[in-house]
């Protein structure tokens, strides 16, 4: 049994899973930008091989915040092959997941690790803020991710109370799908069962305003 | 004869629908009216938002209803063009994932062609050559009916289409979204002789004008500035009702002349209504009239299958399968497309 983990925040479509039984994993990126529609599920059957959609045990997704069409796409892919094969579906945060990707790829043992800020642009000068502290196997979220102007968001770090270290993600946030089966991966772990219809995308901004 | 899961998510509607050749299973729509009515239009990344939340559920129970199996059903069908990208995007990457891990066909369908084949469903007896009049809030078009993928438009709006323009004047009725029920339901009460206002022709370089092309934004814009003056003049109740009359009745009779003219012209002896406007009181009378009259047949598929939904997809999909189309997991979704490019889905 496998899980597999789709991410689609960003122009690129990532995608990685996790061999239960032997612990292994792999991932890879494809740059895709506006065809990711026409050549992910071509992807997803390539990245698959050798194993059948029987085998798979769940599915983790990054929901978001990022962009709104690439992130819906990845959402409507996952919460169908889901609800499908009835296996559980997690939603990870594209925040947490940078944050779990920065800890994983570490040189330093997620103990010696300051907090990791993660900020993202968002539409309209804004930005999507949040603090993880590192620790292992999983961070844990200090201040939950939360939609900024830039002034607040500046002022919530320089007010912050113990040293940490930024990650202001530009996009190329494929690679970080390794963060989302992690992180997933964790709540299989814990016993967590996620149905399929709870995991929408996380959009953060109202489309009318 | 095939069976077919078909999606329909082009605009405002989140369909999903099982259909057996012209034998329609089931037919599930959640309609996102009342989230759209508080803004006084489809707003599209509102609409591509519902779509992904609702249509889990929809295709659930689509299946339920038909009472089939994945083993049952021969190929999967999604709306991929035209319409607001973003929804129909929805809709064609859920598609193809269903196509995808049940190992089933996957097939892209014009959404006018689904308004065609909506008239197979409660007359499956139908063949063409006929002519299809659509009228709805996006599109406005007398399209001669060929054969399963042959198409040729005749006549179209130049601006505005119909439904769009019974949205608009409704708003500036202040009566609400969507247009076309409210106007309907007044029109009844009113006097549709009182207020004269112009039908929409398309005048020629040359002369004349086109007999079949229509124009109804210059409608709207005369009910506009005929509430103006009514308002300068200190009337005060507007005869809504009145206005309403004289607005459906011009319409109604705009494209009854222009449906009635290009059959005859084109020797097409059935003429198929379809799209959301088909639903309207005055066009369905002038039609029927306008066609006893001239010894002409019209069709009005029922209500449900007028407005968006996924059976008129999944009857159309079922007739391309059934010829051996099938679209790659390449294609993409498109916000405009000729009906003449139909073909172009397929491999």
């Amino acid at each position: 049994m496998i899980g597999l983990a789709i991410h689609t925040s960003s122009p690129e479509l990532g995608l990685a899973c996790r061999d239960l039984a032997q612990g292994t994993q792999r991932s890879q990126v494809w740059p895709l930008g506006r065809d990711l529609t026409a050549y992910l599920h071509e992807c997803l059957i390539e990245f698959l091989s050798p194993y059948a959609w029987s085998e798979v045990a769940y599915i983790a997704v990054a929901k978001g915040p990022g962009g709104f069409t690439g992130t819906r796409i990845g959402v409507v892919v996952a919460r169908t092959l889901a609800q499908q094969l009835q296996i559980p579906l997690f939603g990870v945060s594209s925040l947490a997941a940078i944050a779990q990707y920065h800890q994983l790829t570490a040189t330093l043992a997620p103990e010696q690790l300051d907090p990791i800020a993660v900020s993202l642009r968002a539409q309209r000068g804004e930005i999507f803020g949040a603090i993880y502290q590192a620790q292992p196997p999983v961070v844990a979220p200090e201040l939950p991710e939360a939609l900024y102007s830039e002034a607040d968001w500046e002022a919530k770090l320089n007010h912050w109370p113990t040293p940490y270290q930024l990650i202001a993600a530009e996009g190329g946030l494929a690679p970080t799908v390794e963060g989302v089966l992690s992180l997933a991966q964790h709540q299989w772990h814990m016993g967590d069962r996620p149905d399929w219809s709870s995991v929408l995308p996380f959009y953060g901004q109202h489309p009318v305003r | 004869m095939k069976t077919v899961l078909a999606l329909e998510t082009s605009c405002d509607e989140t369909a999903a629908a099982v259909v057996r050749d012209r034998t329609v299973l089931s037919n599930i729509v959640a309609s996102q009216i009342d989230i759209h009515r508080r803004y006084g239009g489809v707003v599209p990344e509102v609409a591509s938002r519902a779509h992904v939340e609702n249509l889990g559920a929809v295709v659930e129970a689509a299946l339920q209803e038909a009472e089939v199996t994945w083993g049952d059903i021969d190929g999967v069908a999604s709306t991929c063009a035209p319409g607001l990208v973003g929804a129909l995007m929805v809709g064609v990457t859920a598609g193809k994932t269903l196509a995808m891990l049940h190992d089933k066909p996957f097939l892209g369908i014009h959404h006018l062609e689904g308004h065609i084949y909506a008239s197979y469903l409660s007359q499956p007896e139908l063949q063409p050559p006929y002519l299809c009049l659509l009228v709805s809030g996006g599109h406005t078009s007398l399209i001669h009916v060929q054969d399963c993928g042959r198409y040729e438009m005749l006549g179209k709006t130049r601006d505005d289409a119909a439904g769009e323009a019974f949205d608009k004047v409704a708003r500036l009725l202040e009566l609400g979204y969507p247009g076309g029920p409210v106007i309907d339901k007044l029109a009844a009460l009113g006097d549709r002789t009182a207020f004269k206002l112009p039908e929409g022709n398309i005048s020629l370089p040359g002369g004349g004008i086109h007999p079949y092309d229509s124009s109804f934004s210059g409608l709207k814009t005369a009910v506009l500035r005929l509430v103006q003056s009514l308002k300068d003049d200190g009337v005060d109740p507007l005869p809504i009702n009145d206005l309403c009359a004289s607005f459906q009745e011009t319409v109604a009779k705009g494209l009854t002349k222009r449906t009635m003219r290009c059959a005859q012209d084109y020797g097409l002896t059935t003429i198929a209504i379809g799209g959301g406007v088909a639903a309207n009181s005055g066009l369905r009378q002038h039609l029927a009239a306008a066609a006893a009259a001239t010894g002409l047949t019209v069709l009005f598929p029922p209500l449900k299958y007028c407005t968006d939904n996924a059976a008129m997809i999944g009857c159309a999909a079922a007739d391309h399968l059934e010829r051996g189309h099938q679209s790659g997991f390449q294609l993409g979704t498109r916000s405009r497309m000729d009906l003449a490019e139909v073909m172009t889905l397929y491999a």
